[in-house]
């Protein structure tokens, strides 16, 4: 359906996008995940013609897009702070995009009252946006963007502008509706919860390039590179040398590690990056490989678990999720199984944007 | 934006311009002698009232591109964005959305310029269009000609009535206007001109600006800073700064036996002292007048009165007041800058009191907190942030005395001319020498309001946080 291929775009003299490509499939909500900055609502206004990429096409159906105006993609965007007309009200703010496909006034009205009985706001036709709380705003916006059917939904940061408590909600309101609306959804992010909770699949934007892209768990599980997994919050990383390929033996600051996980390509010797993904803790007694002193050296009540900051083998910090409380100063053994951990190996960075 | 300019612009400097563009002594009527060897201006447009048309867009403009202007500039550019991509083309976006929502600052901006045109005094006065009076200048004419005081308080009372009556009509409007919901975004809505065809636009816009903005003053500045080589009237010309050393000369036989500088001196004078009192009530009302809401209103409208009021009924009023009186002569030095310090406090105020009211609550707080004592916080807090928009302030103040005109022909004494009285009179007179001084004199008032021009605008962009 849509194809984006080699995106590339400047802002302030800086390169911003360096060759953006993917494909977007019929019914597939896919959310781009990048930092504050990193390009990803350009993309959007790219794809939506009101902006213009430096070279790069934006393609659907097999027709390249690059000299339609935006009027005429028939696309669907909802800005990030939603970009309400001010001076309509509800009904014509949601009816703006079928008065100009110049529906007869029985079907427009019907039209308007399905989508805004699909986001629960059919009691609020008459209502000057101006007076609408943030969660109302982004229901009328989406109502906005989805009543003229586009063929394409884009979502600028929808959860932007909303507290933490709204979001929760609407967030789980929002994944209905997408369910429910079976058009191809590019959905824009900064928080990896979000996309998580809305996203068929994931597209992570980095120094101007799609760098991973695939379905949540996976990208969750298997992250690219270190970078990824930073992003990701995976933050139980350590540095180490490869001594032996066959078993798989790295050396590590808190000693050699066993790792059963890899794919190939490393040379004996190398420095590698290592993401752990999992860290057990031992009953007493085991004596199972990659096993560990640890000390407990903070405790954070999450609700139901307990976030445990750990001092492995006095050296290497991490960060566990434990269901029970442990004493600050406790010492416990741990164990890191094998099979989670991962190996990149070093300035595999993407290459940069020529200058 | 170099378009505001004209705003602060003395009436008699715009009078000058057109006078050096287009008055009987002026480029068109010189060139056009010249070409076809003519013995007598081709071209008389004084008295008429397309001159004085003329002269009032060349204001209007800039009034109205700054209250269209600054509203465009806030506009969201998303919003135009929204309703592109909801199918809307560019025209039918322009028509549904731009327009219906930069409809109130245009309506705010035609009450303001009708307000203007309505309370015109000195252009038409010097344009010698008295067959169109305004009620302005029909005060002027039965008070100083006629001494109809009557007749003349009269005339002032149903125009400070239309005046009061107009100012709410756009207060109610901008308090119905969408501009508090609409995120405000300074210079964010400025978009690049991206097609041939709207870059064409622009430049095609940008000329017709310079041609009804530039071109008179360029003219004024060329006419008083040339003078016709001898050789006739169809002469060439060449540059020569003997306008400027004839105002500084001291001839005995000059008007009132003033010499023009005398003029140039009192109005320094009177336009420092109106700028003190100016700024003094306004820092004053803005501190005093404080976060109640309630007072503020009632302030805001006491004190944008004399704005709706026009200079000449405030000239008026201090006449009747003062004249005749034992108080006239203890007073009189104090009459102009008083009444012209009345004049640039609305100006004042508007400028000081968004600066006082962006200073966060929490901030004095803060400062209390870390032991400042109350009265300190003036001192400390509040003067060095809001220094910029003083000095803005002092300078419009300063500004606006200096060229104002209504009010002081009531005032002036005949010996103690200001500089735009002067300027009015010798342009009254015969002779090129007089006409030549007060071209001159109009240049020294351009440059000074061009100067305080220049650094307002760079107070403006080097202002940090707003």
């Amino acid at each position: 359906m849509l194809k984006v291929t080699g995106l590339e775009k400047h802002y302030e003299g800086k390169p911003l996008l360096c060759g953006v490509s993917f494909t977007l499939a019929a019914d597939e909500t896919a959310c781009l995940l990048a930092r504050s900055g990193g390009g990803k609502s350009t993309i959007l206004r790219i794809i939506a013609g009101l902006e213009q990429a430096e070279s790069g096409q934006v393609i659907w159906d097999g027709q390249d897009l690059t000299d339609i105006p935006p009027h005429r993609r028939g696309f669907g965007f909802m800005f990030q702070d939603y970009a309400l007309f001010p001076h309509l009200n509800v009904f014509e703010n949601v009816a703006f995009g079928l008065r100009v496909q110049k529906l007869p006034p029985e079907e427009l009205r019907e039209r308007v009252s399905e989508v805004l009985e699909m986001v629960g706001m059919e009691s609020f036709y008459e209502r000057s946006v101006i007076d609408l709380s943030g969660g109302e705003k982004q229901r009328i916006a989406f109502a906005r963007a989805i009543a003229p059917s586009p063929k394409l939904l884009m979502l600028d940061e929808p959860m932007g502008a909303l507290d933490r408590t709204l979001r929760d909600q609407l967030l789980k309101d929002l994944q209905r509706l997408l369910d429910v609306t079976d058009v191809p959804v590019i959905y824009v992010t900064h928080d990896q919860e979000e996309a998580f909770a809305v996203a068929d699949r994931i597209m992570i934007l980095h120094d101007g390039h799609v760098v991973q892209s695939g379905k949540p768990q996976e990208v969750y599980s298997h992250p690219i590179n270190i970078w990824t997994a930073s992003f990701l919050g995976l933050n139980n990383q350590m540095d180490g040398k490869v001594s032996s390929l066959d078993p798989l033996i790295v050396d590590t600051p808190i000693g050699p590690l066993h790792i059963r996980n890899h794919a190939g390509g490393l040379l004996a010797g190398e420095r590698v990056d290592l993401l752990v993904t999992d860290i057990s803790v031992n009953q007493a007694g085991s004596e199972a490989p990659n096993s560990f002193s640890a000390e407990v050296t903070a405790q954070r009540f999450l609700g139901r678990d307990y976030q445990t900051s750990l001092l492995v083998a006095n050296t290497w910090n991490a960060v566990i999720t434990l269901d029970r409380f442990l004493p600050v100063g406790e010492q416990i053994l741990i164990t890191i199984p094998p099979v989670s951990i991962y190996t990149y190996t070093r300035g595999e960075t993407h290459e940069n944007c020529q200058e | 934006m170099a378009s505001t300019l004209p705003f602060i612009l003395p009436t008699v400097v715009v009078a000058a311009a057109f006078n050096a563009l287009l008055g009987t002594s002026g480029w068109i009527n010189l060139l056009l002698m010249r070409i076809f060897s003519l013995s007598q201006p081709p071209i008389q447009v004084f008295g008429t009232l397309g001159v004085i048309v003329l002269a009032h867009v060349f204001y209007n403009t800039s009034i109205f591109i700054r209250v269209v202007g600054t509203a465009w500039e806030r506009l969201d550019p998303k919003i135009e964005d929204a309703a592109r991509i909801l199918s809307s083309s560019p025209w039918r976006t322009f028509l549904r959305v731009t327009l219906p929502l930069l409809l109130p600052s245009i309506v705010s901006a035609m009450l303001l310029v009708f307000l203007f045109d309505f309370t015109s005094f000195g252009v038409i006065l010097l344009l010698g269009g008295v067959q169109f009076a305004t009620m302005e200048v029909e005060i002027y004419i039965q008070t100083t000609q006629f001494l109809n005081l009557k007749l003349a308080g009269f005339l002032a009372l149903v125009q400070l009535l239309f005046s009061i009556m107009i100012t709410y009509l756009g207060k109610w409007l901008d308090e119905a206007s969408f501009a508090p919901i609409m995120p405000v975004m300074s210079e964010k809505g400025l978009r690049e001109p991206a097609t041939f065809r709207k870059k064409a636009f622009v430049v095609t816009m940008g000329l017709l600006l310079v041609v009804i903005m530039v071109v008179p003053l360029a003219a004024l500045i060329l006419r008083a800073t040339m003078v016709q080589t001898v050789g006739g009237s169809a002469g060439a010309f060449r540059f020569s700064s003997i306008n400027f050393q004839r105002i500084f000369a001291n001839e005995r036989d000059a008007l009132f036996f003033v010499p023009p500088f005398i003029a140039l001196r009192n109005s320094a004078l009177y336009a420092f002292a109106a700028m003190l009192i100016a700024l003094s009530i306004g820092i004053f009302i803005v501190v005093g007048s404080g976060r109640s809401t309630r007072i503020r209103s009632i302030m805001d409208t006491m004190v944008m009165l004399p704005l709706g009021t026009s200079a000449v009924t405030l000239g008026l009023g201090y006449l009747i007041a003062f004249s005749g009186s034992r108080a006239m002569v203890v007073f009189y030095p104090f009459l102009i800058p008083v009444a012209h310090s009345l004049i640039a406090l609305p100006f004042v105020v508007r400028i000081i009191q968004p600066a006082i009211n962006a200073i966060p609550s929490n901030q004095h707080e803060a400062a209390v907190v870390l032991g400042v004592s109350q009265k300190k916080l003036w001192w400390m807090l509040d003067l060095p942030i809001i220094r910029k928009p003083l000095i803005t302030a002092a300078i419009y103040s300063f500004a606006i005395s200096l060229g104002e005109f209504g009010a002081t022909t009531f005032l002036s004494r005949p010996e103690i001319p200001t500089l735009p009285v002067a300027i009015f009179r010798y342009f009254g007179l015969p002779g090129r020498e007089n006409y030549g001084k007060a071209l001159a004199m109009s240049v020294i008032l351009l440059a000074a309001c061009a100067a305080g021009f220049l650094i307002i605008e760079n107070l403006q962009e080097t202002q940090g946080l707003d």
